[in-house]
């Protein structure tokens, strides 16, 4: 429960309520627990976003200005897109090349979420919660068009059926550790909120 | 009743405040809903619904004494005002009202 409070510190989830999950963990399952600590945390998130929706839209628009500007100092972004250019490299380069590259996009929206929720403090989780989602809405857009043209076979995409493996991997990085670094990083920057009440 | 009527759940949860009687914060107003209806109740609805009461000035609260078995957070703990229970009695004889003379809500379980 430590690493829970520790969380619903940095959203900024009431003192009081904290409290009342921990008295109730201790007499209640584990799904009980992680259900209710869920619910805190949305619960805060979308409070806080429906009392400062201006301050919400600032912080997308500056989740989105920094994210092009480090697309803009990776030069190897489009690299990781399937099916594209890197069918050409070996196997073992190419698995050390995508890692490298994941780890430079996970690094870059980790730094983005600690700049976005920092700038917006004490408000910095759901600052860098609404910029999450909307990198989720345009990654769940992109992917309906993408991924049904990378398994295509066609003359110009002739290993579709390999590119399989590329996919699930875009799709974790993009779906899973890209929003879990940008939170991450927003939690970092947050610091711990005073108490609101 | 105001021109703001309560919500359902909202009537729940001052009607739980009611029955826990001193010692309502939020662990017992929940289990006094869980109680009553059978089901799980998140406490973070139970907070923003106590929330929403205190602002429409309903219930107060205070602060309670740090305790360590919650991490020496301190517990809130509620209050009906006596608007708070004009509400309950208004909303009481609005439903009692609808309820009366309909045939068939006079027979079977409750």
């Amino acid at each position: 429960m430590k690493a829970a409070c520790w969380v619903m510190e940095r959203f900024g989830v009431a003192p009081a309520l904290i409290g009342d999950i921990l008295e109730g963990a201790a007499r209640h399952s584990i799904v009980w627990s992680s259900a209710q600590v869920l619910g805190a945390t949305l619960r805060t998130v979308s409070n806080d976003l429906r009392q400062h929706p201006v301050l919400a839209m600032r912080a997308i628009v500056a989740g989105w200005a920094l994210y092009f500007l480090s697309a803009r100092v990776q030069p190897h972004y489009s690299l990781l897109n399937p099916g594209m250019n890197h069918l050409w490299l070996a196997a073992r380069v190419l698995i050390t090349f995508r890692a490298e590259v994941a780890f430079g996009m996970v690094t870059a929206d980790a730094m983005i979420g600690f700049a976005v929720s920092r700038c917006h403090r004490p408000y910095g989780m759901a600052a860098a919660f609404s910029f999450v989602m909307t990198l989720l809405c345009l990654y769940s857009w992109s992917a309906l068009d993408e991924i049904p043209r990378s398994l295509h076979i066609s003359p110009y995409n002739p290993f579709a059926p390999f590119v399989v493996p590329d996919v699930l991997f875009l799709s974790a990085v993009v779906f899973v550790f890209v929003p879990l670094a940008v939170m991450a990083g927003a939690a970092l920057g947050a610091g711990r909120p005073r108490s609101r009440a | 009743m105001s021109r703001e009527a309560l919500g359902q759940f909202e009537l729940m949860v001052l009607l739980a405040v009611l029955r826990t009687g001193d010692d309502a914060y939020g662990v017992p107003i929940a289990e006094e809903l869980h109680e009553a209806t059978g089901r799980d109740v998140l406490l973070g609805s139970v907070y923003a619904a106590l929330d929403r009461l205190e602002a429409k000035k309903l219930l107060t609260s205070t602060m309670g004494d740090p305790t360590p078995e919650r991490g020496g957070r301190a517990k809130r703990y509620f209050k009906i005002t006596p608007q708070g229970l004009r509400e309950i009695r208004a909303a009481r004889r609005a439903l009692v009202k609808l309820w009366d003379g309909l045939p068939a809500l006079q027979k079977g379980p409750a």
